[in-house]
């Protein structure tokens, strides 16, 4: 029987650590429970990011979550890449490594995108047998993410809850339970978000992603760029209640705000757990409501693009 | 399943993602060109094609689900784009940017699982779509030089901001470099530190990159030749120029050389008097800058 978390530690409450707070927690070391970082930001540095991530990790649980490993590529594995990403959890202490559920390229070519994949049993062996080849590379269990999707295949034969369960189980992997993107996709493809939370082997979810999104009228944009709407609140105490608890991590990438107002959004989980308490947010019951004005055609990106560049003061 | 079934499927998963990525990849703003593209992927395809692979949603058509992530694909890399080279997107206004950037994208897809690294070929792509590349030297207009030359510094910035350092090491002192007798430092082998990047420019775009890196908006300068250092000292990512005589020093300074064979290979391309006791100057005024690494 699979302990929970797989048998990873319940790290409480984190937030993703970003460039232009480097100098912030630095300076005041805040009491931040843990961070999750970008580890394609990391596994090259040998300027600032790298000292401050190391710096960091004396202080911090850190977690790594890759973007470019292309689990569903038909292109070969990367050994070189996982070489370099085995190398950087040793020297921070990475409490466990995660990527997505997705492709970003093939031929060579990286999209930077987190691309879809055919829900179906012949995508599904393929992707348990990269997990296992990674996982035996990695020597520890991978954790893998449910993306946002913006279109579903006609080949499809199973839902996302259906893939991600067996994937967990026939490769024997977490799951990172994003339950923003779980949102996202429910509007985009018209599926039940709870029936999703609830059909997700519990014991899997190592961790869970919370974040902001864009309603553009015709769908809905995994932009991480606000605060967490009140449907995604009330996903995450249904995912949250599911598990014996489970690290939570707040991704915010584009408008990002100072950093003690990422981590009191964050730290609003806690009240949703303890008092059941309804946050007032933006965002109403998107289900049944009149579609609002679509964006211009200026980006509503999917997955900001995670680029470091900021100079430390 | 037999292994040729299975075979066959896993190829239905290659095909699927090879056209998504032919359309996805297409160029910026050209809907009605995923078609084309899926064509140019090495398989005839029209929309009906695509729409036979993507499901509609109740408010999209399978294109218009594709057209999605094609439109994230450039709005992310140019977001990038925008974010490595900001004086140059000052310097060109952002349509004008944000075509070279595209067109860069087009010829160099990018290929590294870093976006660190997306734009290490853009001031050689610069260089060579440049409207007079194949005019002779002399024939050339200057003003695209002044485009790859600052392209060609905020890479550097961004590479030496990143890359590897000498944070915590003991370098060479100018103090030291005083007292050497003048046989030893002739006969010294001085190596400059790996984060250093050297420069000739045919515009002065350290002084407008250091401008409007302040958040000032410097006026397009007039071509004047201009001689850089991009290094990095504390973290800090530092531009000095340099005369045409330093420059040309710097140049030979490469570890194997001593520095009396520098200085006599330096010579010739000197607009002042290299003495020993001027590249003595110098050095001990670089290693207090922190440019040397070894002696």
């Amino acid at each position: 029987m699979t302990r929970p978390r797989m048998g990873l530690p319940d790290l409480g409450f984190g937030v993703g650590l970003r460039s232009v707070h480097f100098d912030y927690i630095l300076s005041r070391q805040p009491q931040v429970d843990w961070f999750e970082i970008i580890s394609e930001n990391f596994m090259d540095s040998g300027g600032w990011p790298r000292h401050v991530l190391e710096r960091i990790a004396e202080r911090y649980p850190l977690v790594m979550h890759g973007v470019s490993l292309s689990i569903g590529s038909t292109d070969p594995l990367d050994f070189a890449y996982l070489g370099k990403l085995k190398q950087l959890a040793q020297v921070i202490g990475a409490r466990w490594i995660s990527d997505h559920l997705c492709w970003t390229g093939v031929q060579g070519q990286n999209t930077h995108d987190l691309l879809p994949l055919p829900l179906n049993d012949e995508t599904l062996r393929h992707v348990v047998g990269r997990v296992r080849v990674v996982q035996d590379f990695l020597e520890q269990p991978l954790v893998l993410e449910n993306p946002s999707s913006y279109l579903t295949f006609r080949s499809d034969t199973l839902n996302e809850w259906e893939f991600i369960t067996a994937l967990a189980e026939e490769a024997d992997c977490g799951l990172l339970l994003d339950v923003n993107n779980v949102y996202v996709s429910s509007v985009n493809h018209g599926f039940d978000a709870f029936e999703y939370i609830e059909s997700v082997p519990p014991e899997r979810v190592v961790q869970i992603h919370l974040a902001g999104h864009t309603d553009c009228g015709t769908h809905i944009v995994d932009t991480h760029d606000g605060q967490v709407t009140d449907d995604v609140w009330e996903l995450y105490r249904l995912a949250y209640s599911r598990t014996a608890g489970v690290s939570t991590l707040l991704e915010w990438d584009s408008k990002i705000p100072s950093f003690p107002d990422l981590h009191a959004e964050v730290l609003k989980a806690r009240n949703h757990l303890t008092e059941g308490a309804r946050t007032p947010t933006e965002s109403s019951d998107r289900r049944g409501a009149p579609l609002p004005t679509p964006l211009q055609e200026s980006f509503a990106g999917a997955h900001p693009p995670h680029l470091i560049l900021t100079e430390h003061s | 399943m037999s292994t040729g079934e299975q075979d066959e499927r896993e190829m239905e998963l290659s095909r699927i993602q090879r056209m998504m990525q032919v359309v996805v990849t297409r160029p910026a703003g050209d809907l009605i060109g995923v078609s084309r593209g899926a064509e140019r992927g090495g398989r005839a395809a029209s929309i009906e094609m695509l729409e036979e692979v993507v499901s509609p949603s109740s408010t999209l058509s399978g294109l218009e689900r594709l057209a999605i992530y094609h439109r994230s694909y450039h709005a992310r890399l140019l977001e990038c784009f925008q974010a490595m080279f900001p004086a140059l997107l000052q310097a060109l206004g952002e349509d004008l940017f944000n075509r070279f950037a595209l067109d860069y994208l087009q010829a160099h897809p990018p290929r590294s699982y870093t976006l660190s690294q997306l734009a290490d070929a853009f001031p050689e792509h610069l260089a060579g779509t440049r409207p007079d590349a194949d005019a002779a030297l002399a024939d050339r207009e200057s003003w695209p030089d002044f485009i790859i030359n600052l392209a060609a510094l905020e890479l550097a910035f961004m590479q030496v901001y990143d890359g590897p350092g000498v944070e915590g090491r003991q370098l060479p002192s100018g103090r030291h470099i005083l007292a050497l007798p003048l046989g030893t430092l002739l006969d010294a082998r001085p190596a400059l530190v790996p984060c250093l990047r050297l420069f000739a420019f045919r515009y002065p775009v350290s002084a407008y990159l250091s401008a409007a890196r302040r958040g000032e908006r410097p006026a397009l300068p007039m071509p004047k030749d201009n001689f850089a250092v991009v290094t990095r000292r504390d973290y800090r990512v530092v531009i000095y120029e340099v005369s045409r005589s330093e420059y040309a020093l710097l140049h030979n300074l490469d570890g194997r050389r001593t520095m009396g064979q520098a200085l006599r290979r330096s010579e010739p391309t000197c607009d002042c008097a290299l003495t020993a006791e001027t590249g003595r100057g110098w050095l001990c005024d670089w290693a207090d800058k922190g440019l040397l690494e070894s002696l």
